[in-house]
């Protein structure tokens, strides 16, 4: 179970005077159940990346799979769930419940199962019953992402992929979103996160692509990156890797202030801190 | 060289937006506004180039105020604005010309302007992507041909409204060395950002909740308040982690504002231990 990319390659306005060349031979597989991060910066092909993995685009040349079925194939819709940049425009429901239905409703679910999997959809969001009758509209813009998202989930899908989803939130908000990407990870459902920053994501993830004018100059767990030479380096890992190259005991694989405070402590104090 | 009175700003759907601001920015000052989204930054910033007018209290720009519109023209002059998103502002074909293009609407000899473009360009680190077109630009060169296209109309002061927010890690660091630089060249700097590490080099911080300015201070002593958490705002790690080991009493002297200086901190400190 997996989704499988090979050499993709995909130009917008293909044969036109205006040929844009996007993606260029990407080769990637992405398992059932993997927490990944897809960075780059804007305009290196992410989002175009995204689109090939559920079929809204298709390959000019190469192959984009999902559990082995080709993505031009209907069937592939129902298990891929996808979160764009602005969910404000995924949002068409008069109320918040019929917003939510509408996924599960095209696939063919039907009455108390549909109601079912709509509750649970919000539970996960952490979205109030008491809003389900409320227009999309009229909530804030915080809460229309939730609602899009449960929108997304209550199908079901087998991989989530978010779109700059942490883009405009604020500090407590992102922690929110992070918890709740957390949590259905380990339900078993693979997230994909798109993000043109790397920090806030990396301690999450279980590995990272990165993407530079439509080609992947990387692919690795977050502890292959740390350890890579001459790539961006969050600045937590990077004191602790500078110490460390010159020749200090202290762990590197560190993206948690306190973590962080409390190795360089010990080492400044060995007695003081183990007493604590 | 702008003054703010007691401004309000009411939206026509009935959003008040700013809620009695008061602001004085010195000429040559590189300030920094922050606060969450919503909380007014850009809709204070446009008021400091008359592209909104106040509800009550007023704006004034070098002596001229925003509600006499026959200064419209001159306020804006002095003041230029960059937005987040690149793309909406290209107006030419190739970067020289999407540079050259202000100049050519004042009706400036071509010698001159070739001149002014050429120093722009060269200013920002462009002046090889001169007959591009910005369509194949990176997403940080295209704020940095943005930036040029503003500093060709030899503007006083520039507002940046969230220029970086859409940008990489490197990008963002070329684009904040060239706001630096811009300031170091002598202009007014305003920048709007929810990051905070981009206040680090600023001579001041203002932090907005809700329409109203609820810090305003260095950015080192806002940081060691503790405060920005109160509104919606997150420390920078590295000063996070600069601030602990100062509250704790492990470092003294001054917070350690970027890595390079927490790290020559600690490393002097272990070495001493
Ligand atoms: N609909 C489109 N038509 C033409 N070019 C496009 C279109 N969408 C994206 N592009 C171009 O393709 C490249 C990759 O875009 P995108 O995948 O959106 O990047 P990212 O998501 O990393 O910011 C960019 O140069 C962008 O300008
Ligand atoms: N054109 C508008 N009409 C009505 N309300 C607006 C308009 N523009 C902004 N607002 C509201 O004004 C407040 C401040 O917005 P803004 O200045 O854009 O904040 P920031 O730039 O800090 O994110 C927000 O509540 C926003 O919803
Ligand atoms: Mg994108
Ligand atoms: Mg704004």
């Amino acid at each position: 179970m997996s989704i499988d990319i090979k050499n993709l390659i995909f130009s917008y306005n293909r044969s036109t005077s205006l040929e844009k060349h996007a993606l260029n031979d990407v080769s990637l597989s992405i398992k059932k159940g993997d927490f990944v991060l897809i960075s780059g910066e804007v305009g290196s092909g992410k989002s175009t990346l995204i689109k090939h993995m559920n079929g809204l685009l298709k390959p000019c040349s190469g192959s984009v799979e999902v559990d082995g079925i080709p993505t031009h194939k209907k069937d592939i819709r129902s298990k891929v769930g996808m979160l764009f940049q602005f969910p404000q425009k995924q949002l068409f429901g008069k109320t918040v419940d019929e917003d939510i239905s509408f996924g599960p409703a095209n696939f063919g679910i039907k009455g108390n199962q549909l109601k079912k999997q709509v509750h649970e959809a919000m539970d996960l969001m952490f979205l109030d019953e008491s809003i389900a009758s409320v227009s999309p509209f009229d909530l804030s813009g915080g809460q229309m992402r939730l609602v899009a998202m449960a929108g997304v989930l209550a199908s079901k899908p087998d991989y989530l992929i978010l779109d700059e989803p942490a883009s405009g939130l604020d500090a407590k908000n992102r922690k929110i979103l992070f918890s709740i990407l957390k949590k259905l990870n380990s339900k078993g459902i693979s997230i994909i996160v798109v993000s043109h920053q790397i920090s806030d994501v990396l301690p999450l993830v279980d590995r990272l692509f990165l993407i530079d004018s439509g080609k992947i100059v990387f692919k690795g767990s977050p502890d292959e990156y740390l350890r890579s030479t001459n790539l961006y380096l969050p600045d937590i890992p990077w004191i602790m890797k500078e110490l460390h190259d010159r020749g200090f005991d202290v762990k590197f694989d560190i993206f948690d202030i306190d973590e962080a405070f409390y190795e360089v402590s010990s080492l400044l104090n060995p007695q003081k801190v183990d007493e604590q | 060289m702008i003054q703010i009175n007691d401004l309000s700003h009411r939206f026509p759907n009935g959003n008040l937006a700013l809620d009695s601001v008061n602001l004085n920015i010195k000429k040559g000052e590189f300030v920094v506004i922050a606060g969450r989204n919503g909380s007014g930054k850009s809709t204070l910033v446009r008021h400091m180039n008359a592209l909104l007018l106040p509800s009550s209290g007023n704006v004034i720009v070098n002596g001229m105020g925003s509600s006499d519109q026959k200064d419209h023209w001159d306020i804006r002059q002095a003041v230029s604005m960059v937005f987040q998103n690149p793309d909406s502002q290209f107006v030419g074909m190739t970067v020289e010309e999407d540079v050259a293009f202000g100049l050519e609407n004042l009706g400036m000899a071509s010698d001159n302007i070739r001149e002014s473009v050429d120093r722009c360009l060269q200013f920002a680190g462009l002046s090889e992507y001169s007959k591009t077109s910005p369509i194949h630009l990176s997403g940080g060169q295209k704020q940095k041909v943005a930036i040029a296209s503003v500093l060709a109309m030899y503007p006083e002061c520039i507002i940046f409204d969230e220029v970086t927010s859409m940008l990489d890690h490197a990008s963002c660091n070329d684009v904040m060395d060239l706001i630096n630089s811009v300031h170091k060249a002598g202009k007014t700097v305003i920048h709007v950002t929810h990051r905070l590490e981009e206040a680090t080099t600023a001579d001041r911080l203002i932090v907005m909740d809700a329409g109203r300015i609820v810090l305003d201070d260095t950015p080192s002593n806002i940081f060691l308040s503790g405060k920005v958490s109160d509104f919606g705002l997150e420390l920078p790690p590295i000063i996070a982690l600069a601030k602990k080991f100062k509250d704790s009493g492990i470092l003294q002297g001054y917070l350690a504002l970027s890595k390079d200086e927490l790290l020559e901190d600690l490393c002097q400190l272990i070495l001493k231990t």
